[in-house]
């Protein structure tokens, strides 16, 4: 379980987070929607201790995170898997190193192993025979996508943030990605915590859903509350949304 | 001038590198202003490269590419740069100069391009487009200290101040929030509204797409595919 309960963060007289409360249970698959500057992505960092609150308390499974110093964040980031909104491989770099960086002191044999199962898993299955000798650059965007997740996915942590992964596609592929993301969850048992401007596939992956303005959540529910809801601001994202009930 | 771009059967590669994999080829095309154009298509196939193409950035691998009836290159050179000035094109990532200011960056292709104009006259000018794109209180920042979406309309102003003939906007709305998306939408049609040119736009949005509609085109395996081709429909579901 993770809980953010009533925290803040400015930078400079910037003030980000202003009382930011939510609590997102084991196995679920929760966003965090809201425009830009809202305060999102700065709330993913905070679980991971890139970036500390300013005041607020942060639970991950009942462990205090806001008391922790840098050295004691080793644990957290190996339970708290981060995909960033960019892929961010290591281009000189094999399909296989990039997989394994963050497995680099296990046994070869179980990065193997691991390798080949989390391939699988985000439908890279056509790379298991070329890992050692495809680079990120021979890659489709997508592909590439798909493999920064792996990255994080083979270090087998309990949550999975996922800050805007979805930026910049089509949105065939960004479907695409969703369902991945949905697959992962409900087939390897991850929390996951989505942060992201899509409704429309927002309502399509996510157990709940929480809008922010201001650094506060200003509304949250399952897909089918959000759709019925009255606050102006997710009835603005709601908008311009023709959902696809054939998909 | 006939304001028109005429490709025929143009082909590039990834890295405009002889030996990249073809991203597209035996694209044709004949469009006249005023028009819109936009174009969608699966992530890294090529809608940017084909843009950058159709706008002069690069040139083709192979096939011809005439704008207002000439040969836009001649070999690997330029033919006429007096067609590029006629050109405008707003880039993805913005390009915008950091150690610039905002009204300085807004002003600096046009100082190079119409080095004739005076300064008074430039300074209004750069007044009135700050405030068409509603930048006018932050005129003195810096890029890095405005939003995403106030740094997109920076560069869209950046582009029209040109009043060029031939616009080029490269997802003009790429990873801004759907709000901020939708007003920046609807800024670029109030600022089209009327106007002569020939407009073509790359967007991934669906929404957007919509907005500027109806003239949508797909670059989908390697083919540029158009309305009343026979597999249009079957994309237009798959993307709209």
């Amino acid at each position: 379980m993770i809980a953010f309960k009533s925290v803040f963060k400015a930078f400079g007289p910037k003030k980000v987070l202003n009382g930011l409360s939510f609590e997102v249970k084991k196995g679920e698959i929760y966003f965090l929607l809201g425009r830009s500057g809202t305060g999102k992505s700065v709330s993913l960092k905070q679980l991971v201790g890139l970036l500390k609150p300013d005041s607020g308390e942060i639970f991950l499974d009942n462990q205090p995170l806001h008391t922790l110093t840098e050295s004691q964040f080793g644990p957290i980031r190996k339970k708290c898997g981060l995909v960033f909104q960019l892929p961010a491989l290591l281009d000189s770099r094999t399909v296989f190193e990039n997989v394994t960086f963050g497995i680099r002191d296990l046994p070869l044999k179980e990065q193997i192993a691991r390798t080949l199962k989390i391939l699988k898993e985000v439908n890279l299955e056509n790379l298991i025979e070329v890992v050692s000798s495809r680079y990120p650059p021979q890659l489709s965007y997508g592909e590439q996508k798909r493999l920064a997740l792996a990255r994080t996915l083979v270090v087998d942590p309990d949550y999975v943030l996922y800050d805007e992964p979805t930026t910049g596609l089509d949105p065939v592929t960004s479907r695409n990605v969703h369902k991945l993301i949905e697959n992962v969850s409900k087939n390897l048992g991850k929390t996951a915590i989505v942060v992201s401007h899509d409704m429309r596939n927002a309502l399509e992956t996510a157990d709940r859903i929480a809008v922010l303005d201001a650094g506060r959540v200003v509304d949250m529910g399952t897909p089918d509350e959000i759709r019925k809801s009255t606050v102006q601001l997710t009835r603005d994202f709601l908008a311009d949304i023709r959902e696809d009930k054939t998909r | 001038m006939e304001k028109k771009i005429e490709a025929l059967n143009i082909l590039q590669r990834q890295g405009q590198s002889p030996l990249g994999p073809v991203l597209f080829e035996d694209v044709s095309l004949s469009w006249e202003a005023p028009s819109l154009h936009v174009i969608m298509g699966p992530s890294g196939q090529g809608k940017s490269t084909l843009l950058k193409t159709l706008g002069g950035v690069w040139r083709p691998l192979k096939g011809s590419l005439k704008i207002a009836n000439k040969s836009l290159w001649l070999g690997e050179e330029l033919q006429d740069l007096k067609l590029l000035s006629q050109m405008g094109f707003a880039f993805q990532n913005n390009a915008l100069f950091s150690s610039l200011r905002v009204v300085e960056n807004l002003l600096f292709p046009h100082r190079q391009r119409f080095p004739e104009v005076a300064e008074s006259e430039r300074k209004d000018l750069a007044q009135d487009w700050l405030k068409k794109v509603g930048l006018e209180a932050s005129a003195q920042v810096y890029p890095h200290e405005l939003s995403g979406g106030m740094q997109k309309r920076l560069g869209l102003a950046r582009t029209l101040i040109l009043n060029p003939e031939f616009i080029f906007l490269d997802d003009p709305t790429a990873g801004l929030d759907p709000i901020t998306s939708k007003i920046m939408s609807e800024l670029i049609s109030a600022l089209l509204k009327g106007s002569n040119a020939l407009v073509v736009i790359v967007t991934n949005d669906p929404d957007r797409a919509r907005d500027w509609g109806p003239n949508i085109h797909f670059l989908v395996d390697k083919k540029l595919v158009s309305p009343g081709a026979k597999n249009y429909s079957s994309l237009t579901g798959e993307f709209l």
